[in-house]
């Protein structure tokens, strides 16, 4: 019955809404032309027609309102959003295949590397196994399969973690890389934006100069290098925090939940607090003042931090997830402490810049506050520098966490990756990599669209 | 210059000038920014350290300071003693030097009483020990294992023989006496049938009645009656024969005649092996004559035959003088043996080994008073045959001894005379090792009274070396140090009191120690009971009186003892031990005088690895560089020049550049190929090159692109290539450049990354030096700060290198755009 209902929203009613909407809004016939293709992707995907899958049908469904949207016209920003969507689509369709090749081209295939070599022995068995393996198939039927398999999110078994399958492998390690990441790179963009319009500010004085002196040093300093210092000093002289791991598993004895639950509420915690201060900066550029906008901000903040600890004293598991925090907090120093060092100094540079306007000297002919026109004036157009950089820095800031990860024993997708390619485990490391450019190409896309937010240029 | 208006300078000639009055000028730019100069100077600090290098390995030895195999297992100063040695290795270095004397001192006694010493330290164990301790005193059986020279050296012995018996080059019979019959080695279950069939069984069974109590017969016993099964008078009347007693000549003829029989089924049917592994076995050989002496000492002489070959290469003299002498027929056997020597990778250590092991037994012979070179071919083999002999046949009863130098002294004097030199060696040996048991012991009557004895002979054992380092340190912390290390020890086993107790109650070393350096005398008496015990089975003992004026050995000068003479002994001691591997030092060493950045757990010289890993993180980094600005330059100025599709394609490609995790991306790539420096420079080249920087340079070719001169050379006919090679690149090479600089920070930072992941296949770079720490475990633990010397020399080498290009890049960076100068 249930069924029924749903085949006819999502075969008839929700269509139908998308063709009359299309037809309202599109004039010239290649709308149309879009429209027509868009439906075919989604009934093909929906009633199982073979001949009209791009790879699967789950492929279909995220790439039928792709073309539906472009079949009228868009005003500025939503039009912005949907080519990059677009754009994103394609790069993961060309990286996925980028990654099929480059293993194809590897030397050796799967029944070389983790067959018993006893198997190998018996000429028949090995034929057989050859087989299933589709070892011999020509490399289109690969490739197709490759594809296939990716879009129906089948990655296979994994062979160093035998029974685990490698989507479930990467649906647990994901989570981990997915919060240091955030709140590493949240955190030192913050940072790197503060302090940076700051030294810029006050520029010649000791304080530049020891600031850019550090910050060159955490630029150029070797990453393990850095994090066996970090250790060195946090984890072994002054004992603060342990040295490496996800939690202590002594505390976890009695648990009646799974470390992975509590970490998964742990990440919509830090998704609800980003929320949370996303929506504080949305009031505060309504307010005028400065003094009111700074409340606003922090109110949200804080509003938002006072819920998240009533939700964690309440469901009991705020111990143990106090326990994940004690050892997350040494790779978030360390990675927040590496990467705000190049943000503060792309932005003390371009604040360099933009004070030599025209436009800043007339806002102090103005006569207005400096803070006015640090913060609202300066600081506000050197922001769009800062996130480009920022962009460009995010795949680098993805992969770089195999190294943090590795030396911080944190069980997430670099270092899973790491393994995986240390034990020649050809189908996890295949999932991790695919994986790892999803989460950058989300990023970007994320990214990109907060940019078209902040600079209205961008939106042709 | 008027004059030279007249002639015209040539293109290249006025390149060169704005090219040097160019370069004057940038430099006079570039001098100004101090980070840029900080850059160079590093890179050229940098690079004057690796070019060193060579030099520098040149002059150390590869074996102690080699970045890849090199080990360090010397002890070089009382420090070593005292800090860097493990609890075992510390109790082992106490106890070993004066366990190998004792081992030596009961040398010439035989096997049996050999297991009883090792019976002597398993029960002594119990009574030093008041814990459970099963490996306290392994080091003691070890010794006995490894200086008991006579079994040792059989062993050897016996490999060559059995080889030679193998090749017919020994011939034997294995039945020597009619109770060989029934051993299985020797004398098959259908030999003995066969022998059956020619001798009669009665006459067998009065052959085999003297040893009617053996093994043997027994088993011939049980094959008689297997034989004879439905003839049951037969077989009672053969046990009964052979339990009665029968008359000596019945005997001896009886004896005679099955023996004949049984030689000849056996030879036929057998391939027996000659065993001379113990004692008993040899002095068995020798006492029956089973072989011919000429077999004996081909087998002695055999060992060294292979590597006279291989230095033969060098001197063809020596193959020559072989194939004319004695050992001919060993020669096509030895050659057999030995690998392809025309293999440049097999001969080369090859010829390495031959030349070290014939050197030391040039070395050896020298210092027997036998001056030989190897050259000397025949009579090299010859004596070297004899001592080898006199090595395996020390333990065996004298007057089998005497026998076997006998047949040697009737076969060739050269052989003998090596016989009598290394004997005597071992006698002078054997005596000076009696004597220090007897001092320590206070008992003459060693090594007799070793039994009656029993763990006392164990527990002085400790008292020499303890008695050293109680006097060299007295008074200072290094004491405390060595007691501490053994009252704390982490295993149970090595916990030794006893020894503690001797370090805190000595005060001057006892007089046992001066055998340890060399400066005591032996009892001559125990020497010449020894020689005349031998002497007195010769034949014509003349030969050993020559010995005997040789042997005027100086009285040993006797240093008074004093501290600093006590604790260099003491080193002295322990460095050999160290070296001939008994003890080890507990690698990685902090720095010191001989290793300025200390060592890693290998114990290979961190700074020799540092110092020979910059140049190939030059290398790597400038080629990388190289490649990722030449593809760069050329597709971004093609893109600016054509503009069109290529410009779409080609920046869509590097849009996905930019987007691709490059670390993850090169860890799986290295993972799943092997990769090397040069495949990674391509790797990182292509990446790069086809990356963010066409971007850059695409930027800068199109503000060139609209300049007029570009107009004016399309105008005048310039092709599309000449335009972008000769006028569009020439401007865009500086900010290549300078784009150049930043990459080869990129491509050291991903060398060392990767490195360290220890997915490279280097022989050595920096971040593999923080591999090989990182992966035994001396990072993973709390004590990170106290092995600092092994990742801060080497991550500090990546930071700085890398951060020297980044600073020279922005030192250029002054000059490439000029809008930063006005700041």
């Amino acid at each position: 019955m249930t069924k029924q209902v749903l085949l006819v929203i999502f075969g008839i009613v929700l269509p139908l809404i998308g063709v009359f909407y299309s037809i309202k809004k599109g004039k010239k016939p290649i709308n149309y032309i879009f429209l027509g293709i868009s439906l075919a992707l989604y009934y093909g995907a929906l009633f199982n027609i073979k001949y009209l899958y791009l790879f699967s049908p789950r492929f279909n469904f995220i790439v039928a309102p792709i073309v539906y949207f472009y079949g009228f016209d868009l005003p500025g920003l939503a039009k912005f959003i949907r080519n990059r969507i677009a754009q994103i689509v394609l790069l993961l369709v060309i990286y996925v295949t980028v990654v099929f090749f480059i293993f194809l081209a590897m030397p050796g295939d799967y029944t070389t590397k983790f067959l018993d070599p006893k198997l190998m022995r018996n000429p028949e068995m090995y034929e057989r196994i050859k087989q299933l393996f589709g070892v011999e198939d020509p490399w289109y039927v690969k490739y197709y399969k490759h594809m296939k398999n990716f879009f129906n999110l089948e990655m296979g078994i994994s062979f160093s973690e035998y029974p685990k399958r490698v989507e479930e492998i990467i649906l647990e390690r994901l989570p981990r890389t997915l919060f240091l990441f955030l709140a590493s790179s949240v955190l030192s963009f913050l940072l790197g934006f503060d302090l940076g319009k700051r030294i810029a500010w006050k520029r010649g004085g000791i304080t530049d100069k020891a600031a850019t002196f550090v910050g060159i040093v955490f630029w150029t300093i070797f990453t393990p290098f850095y994090m066996l210092i970090i250790i060195w000093l946090f984890a072994v002289t002054l004992r603060w925090f342990p040295l490496s791991g996800f939690v202590t598993p002594a505390k976890w004895f009695n648990a009646p939940f799974s470390a992975q639950d509590v970490f998964i509420r742990l990440l919509w915690t830090e998704l609800f607090l980003l929320m949370a201060w996303i929506v504080g900066i949305f009031i505060s550029s309504k307010l005028k003042t400065i003094s009111s906008k700074k409340l606003a901000i922090w109110f949200s903040v804080i509003v938002g931090f006072i819920m998240a600890m009533i939700y964690w004293v309440t469901n009991g598991m705020g111990t143990y997830a106090l326990d994940i925090i004690y050892h997350l907090a040494l790779p978030v120093i360390a990675l927040v402490t590496l990467h705000f060092a190049g943000d503060m100094l792309v932005m003390r540079d371009t604040m360099l810049e933009v004070i030599k306007e025209d436009y800043i000297t007339t806002a102090r002919a103005k006569g207005l506050p400096d803070k006015v026109i640090r913060d609202k004036h300066a600081a506000r157009t050197a922001l769009l520098p800062l996130m480009t950089s920022f962009v460009i820095g995010l795949a680098s800031t993805v992969s770089g966490g195999v190294i943090t990860e590795t030396m911080f024993s944190w069980k997430g997708m670099g270092l899973t990756l790491l393994e995986a390619t240390t034990a020649q485990d050809t189908p996890l490391a295949i999932g991790c990599l695919v994986f790892t450019g999803v989460l950058v190409l989300f990023a970007h896309l994320v990214a990109d669209i907060l940019y078209a937010l902040l600079d209205p240029r961008i939106r042709y | 210059m008027a004059n030279e208006i007249g002639k015209r300078e040539s293109i290249a000639k006025i390149k060169f000038k704005l090219f040097i009055k160019n370069f004057k000028k940038n430099w006079a730019l570039f001098k100004e920014s101090k980070m840029g100069m900080f850059g160079l100077w590093v890179i050229v600090a940098f690079g004057i350290f690796g070019a060193l290098s060579p030099i520098v390995l040149s002059f150390l030895d590869p074996s102690i300071y080699d970045p890849v195999v090199g080990l360090d297992s010397r002890i070089l100063s009382s420090k070593y003693i005292t800090d860097y040695l493990s609890t075992q290795n510390l109790v082992k270095g106490i106890e070993i030097p004066a366990a190998q004397q004792w081992v030596y001192s009961f040398m010439d006694m035989g096997e049996t009483f050999k297991s009883s010493m090792e019976t002597l330290v398993r029960n002594s164990q119990h009574e030093i020990m008041t814990t459970y301790a099963p490996d306290s005193f392994r080091h003691f059986l070890d010794t006995i294992a490894d200086s008991y020279i006579p079994a040792k050296e059989r062993l050897y012995f016996q490999t060559s023989v059995s080889e030679l018996v193998d090749k017919g080059i020994i011939k034997f019979s294995a039945i020597s006496s009619v109770k060989d019959i029934g051993n299985r080695d020797k004398f098959s279950f259908q030999d003995f049938s066969e022998l059956l069939q020619k001798v009669d069984h009665k006459t067998l069974a009065i052959a085999l009645s003297p040893y009617a109590d053996s093994d043997e017969v027994s088993r011939a016993i049980l094959w008689f009656r297997s034989l004879n099964r439905d003839k049951q008078e037969v077989v009672e009347e053969f046990n009964s024969l052979i339990t009665q007693t029968h008359s000596e000549a019945q005997i001896k003829s009886a004896q005679e005649k099955v023996l004949e029989v049984a030689k000849s089924v056996a030879d036929v049917s057998t391939t027996g092996q000659l065993y001379v592994q113990s004692d008993a076995q040899l002095s068995e050989v020798i006492q029956n004559d089973t072989v011919a002496i000429e077999s004996l000492v081909f087998a002695a002489a055999y060992s060294i035959i292979p590597d006279l070959i291989v230095l033969s290469k060098e001197n063809n003299s020596i193959e020559q003088e072989i194939k004319k002498g004695k050992f001919a027929p060993l020669f096509e056997i030895a050659k057999s043996k030995l690998s392809d020597l025309s293999k440049k990778e097999i001969y080369e250590p090859a010829l390495a080994k031959a030349k070290r092991t014939v050197n030391n037994l040039e070395k050896e012979m020298r210092d027997l008073g036998l001056s030989v070179l190897h050259t000397d071919t025949e009579r090299f083999l010859e004596l070297y045959a004899g001592m080898e002999l006199a090595k395996v046949s020390v333990d065996i009863r004298p007057e089998l001894r005497a026998k076997l130098e006998n047949h040697i002294s009737r076969y060739s004097k050269t052989v003998r005379q090596g016989y009598i030199y290394e004997l005597n060696n071992i006698f002078i040996k054997i005596a000076t090792a009696r004597s220090f048991m007897a001092s320590l012991l206070n008992n003459e009557n060693v090594p007799e009274s070793y039994e009656s004895l029993g763990s006392q002979v164990i527990k002085v054992l400790s008292e020499p070396i303890a008695s050293l380092i109680a006097y060299a340190f007295q008074g200072t912390n290094k004491l405390d140090k060595v007691i501490s290390n053994i009252e704390n020890s982490q295993l149970e086993d090595f916990k030794r009191i006893d020894i503690v107790e001797k370090l805190k109650s000595a005060k001057e070393p006892v007089e046992a120690v001066r055998f340890l350096i060399n400066e005591a005398e032996m009892n001559e008496n125990i020497y010449l009971r020894m020689v005349n015990g031998h002497k007195q089975y010769l034949e014509d003992p003349s030969e050993w009186s020559n010995i005997e004026n040789i042997r005027k050995i100086e009285k040993p000068q006797k240093t008074a003892w004093s501290k600093d003479f006590a604790e260099k002994k003491l080193v002295e001691i322990f460095n050999v031990l160290s070296l001939t591997n008994k003890i080890g030092v507990g690698h990685p060493l902090p720095p010191s005088k001989w290793h300025w950045l200390g060592t890693d757990p290998v114990g290979r010289d961190i700074l020799i690895q540092l110092m020979v890993s910059t140049p190939s993180e030059f290398v790597l980094g400038v080629l990388a560089a190289l490649i990722t600005v030449v593809i760069g330059t050329i597709i971004g100025t093609a893109a600016a020049y054509y503009g069109g599709l290529v410009d779409v394609i080609f920046m869509r490609i590097a849009d996905l550049m930019m987007l691709f995790p490059s670390i993850a991306f090169l860890i799986v790539l290295s993972g799943f190929m092997t990769m090397n420096l040069f495949k990674l420079a391509l790797i990182l080249g292509l990446l790069g090159g086809f990356g963010g920087i066409t971007l850059v340079l695409k930027a800068q070719a199109l503000t060139i692109k609209v300049k007029p001169y570009i107009d004016a050379a399309r105008v005048s006919g310039g092709s599309h290539g000449y335009i972008i090679f000769n006028h569009i690149i020439p401007n865009v090479m500086p900010l290549s450049f300078l784009y150049m600089m930043f990459n080869v920070t990129g491509a050291v930072f991903s060398e060392a990354v990767l490195s360290f992941f220890g997915l490279m296949k280097v022989r050595m770079s920096w971040g593999l030096m923080i591999n090989t720490v990182w992966s035994s475990g001396y990072l993973g633990s709390g004590n990170i700060g106290s092995y600092w010397w092994m990742w801060v020399p080497a991550g500090g080498a990546i930071t700085l290198l890398c951060a020297a290009f980044y600073f020279l890049g922005r030192g250029l960076e002054e000059i490439v755009n000029p809008r930063l100068r006005k700041r």
